[in-house]
């Protein structure tokens, strides 16, 4: 029982290490604490344990996953062109964009929240928005928000990644 | 986590006198069972934690919270001074589980309004 | 300026007082100290769990402090936050 546990712990913690959003990070850190307190009651020593557990895995996740709202939202609009959403379209060129535009999220520590839409474009600049991205046959293009001063980095790296079948344009609004 | 869930409500409002209990229980028998005063005080401090679950409202006056705090932190320093170094643990041993009963009730409460100051300081006072 | 003097002396004469009853106590050095707790520790302070004995009788000073800790850190924490609205409740 007691090397089982050890073993979750090490399991748990790189979990905690490699796992790409910070969310999935606060709650492999909780169990960690829960098994970490089961350890101690292991090796006799009550008092210990109580206190990890309700320090490790209530107060100090609530407290990360507070922390982690007061991130600025990155949201991203994806225009499909067709009537309605399809399963296939999380299989295709779209996929492989949002899989980089989550990476570039996870690298300039933004919380991504990417929506997939039929909506008009006009009608998309009235919500609050970071990017919005269209596909047509000759360009992908993404416009941004005029407060968005991610933009030149995120251009150069969609350029340094595998380019699409389609060349990119990027358009700043303005107000 | 800010919008509002029924279903985290209900719950919590069914644990919630199960919070106070426990936390409770743990301070007052910590002179017979494992546990005490630091750990009791943090069950009843996630109590108020978890109510910003449900309710992400200021409505604890916090300046109140921090006065009371400091006058346990007071009584923390003059029980034991009182009670041990002048020797009345020796001289009256009736008064020992009183003694023990205090220290870890002083102990808890201290506990719970600091890690409550501390959470809700964090997190309505300090914006983007 | 008058008062963080005289609050300064209370806690000076606070810590003098402490320091002189601290040396009047007898000190137990009876060789291994943690035999002598669980042998003793009900029978000097009635209380069954030994951990609860050694942090309220034994070793009082470090609760003590932990204590002042808690203290320091939520006086920390207010000093960072910093808000709009917080002149009017500091």
């Amino acid at each position: 029982m007691l090397n089982l546990t050890l073993l979750a712990l090490v399991v748990f913690s790189l979990f905690a290490v490699q796992t790409q959003k910070l969310r999935h990070a606060v709650i492999y850190l909780g169990a960690f604490s829960m098994s970490i307190a089961f350890v101690y009651l292991l090796y006799d020593a009550p008092d210990v344990a109580l206190a990890e557990a309700i320090i490790g895995s209530s107060l100090s996740t609530i407290l990360y996953l507070v922390a982690l709202q007061k991130y600025k939202i990155f949201t991203i609009y994806i225009c499909v062109n067709d009537k309605e959403i399809e399963d296939a379209h999380f299989f295709s060129g779209e996929k492989t964009l949002e899989r980089q535009l989550s990476k570039f999220c996870a690298r300039e520590e933004l919380e991504p929240q990417i929506i997939y839409t039929v909506e008009d474009v006009h009608k998309l600049f009235e919500h609050p928005y970071a990017i919005i991205v269209t596909f047509d046959k000759q360009y992908i293009t993404l416009y941004a928000h005029p407060e968005n001063y991610k933009m030149q980095a995120m251009e150069q790296f969609l350029l340094n990644e595998k380019p699409a079948d389609t060349p990119y344009r990027f358009i700043q609004m303005e107000d | 986590m800010n919008e509002h869930s029924d279903l985290t409500s209900t719950t919590l409002g069914f644990i919630y006198p199960l919070f106070i209990i426990y936390g409770l229980y743990i301070i007052f028998n910590g002179h017979i069972s494992p546990g005490g005063g630091f750990q009791g005080g943090a069950v009843l401090s996630a109590m108020f934690i978890s109510k910003y679950l449900i309710l992400p409202l200021l409505d604890t006056p916090l300046a109140k919270i921090q006065t009371v705090e400091k006058l346990l932190l007071l009584l923390i320093v003059a029980t034991p001074i009182l009670f041990l170094l002048t020797r009345f643990n020796t001289a009256y041993a009736v008064l020992n589980t009183p003694y023990l009963i205090l220290m870890n009730t002083l102990i808890g409460f201290k506990v719970a309004c600091g890690m409550s100051v501390i959470f809700l300081r964090f997190v309505f006072y300090e914006m983007q | 300026m008058k008062r963080r003097r005289t609050i300064a002396l209370a806690i000076f004469i606070c810590f003098a007082a402490v320091f002189w009853m601290t040396r009047q106590a007898t000190l137990v050095t009876d060789a291994p100290v943690a035999a002598y707790y669980i042998e003793n520790a009900y029978h000097d302070t009635a209380s069954v769990n030994v951990v609860t004995a050694i942090y309220l009788n034994y070793r009082y000073y470090d609760t003590i402090f932990e204590a002042l800790m808690l203290l320091f850190s939520i006086i920390g924490v207010i000093y960072m936050s910093v808000h709009e609205g917080s002149e009017h409740d500091e």
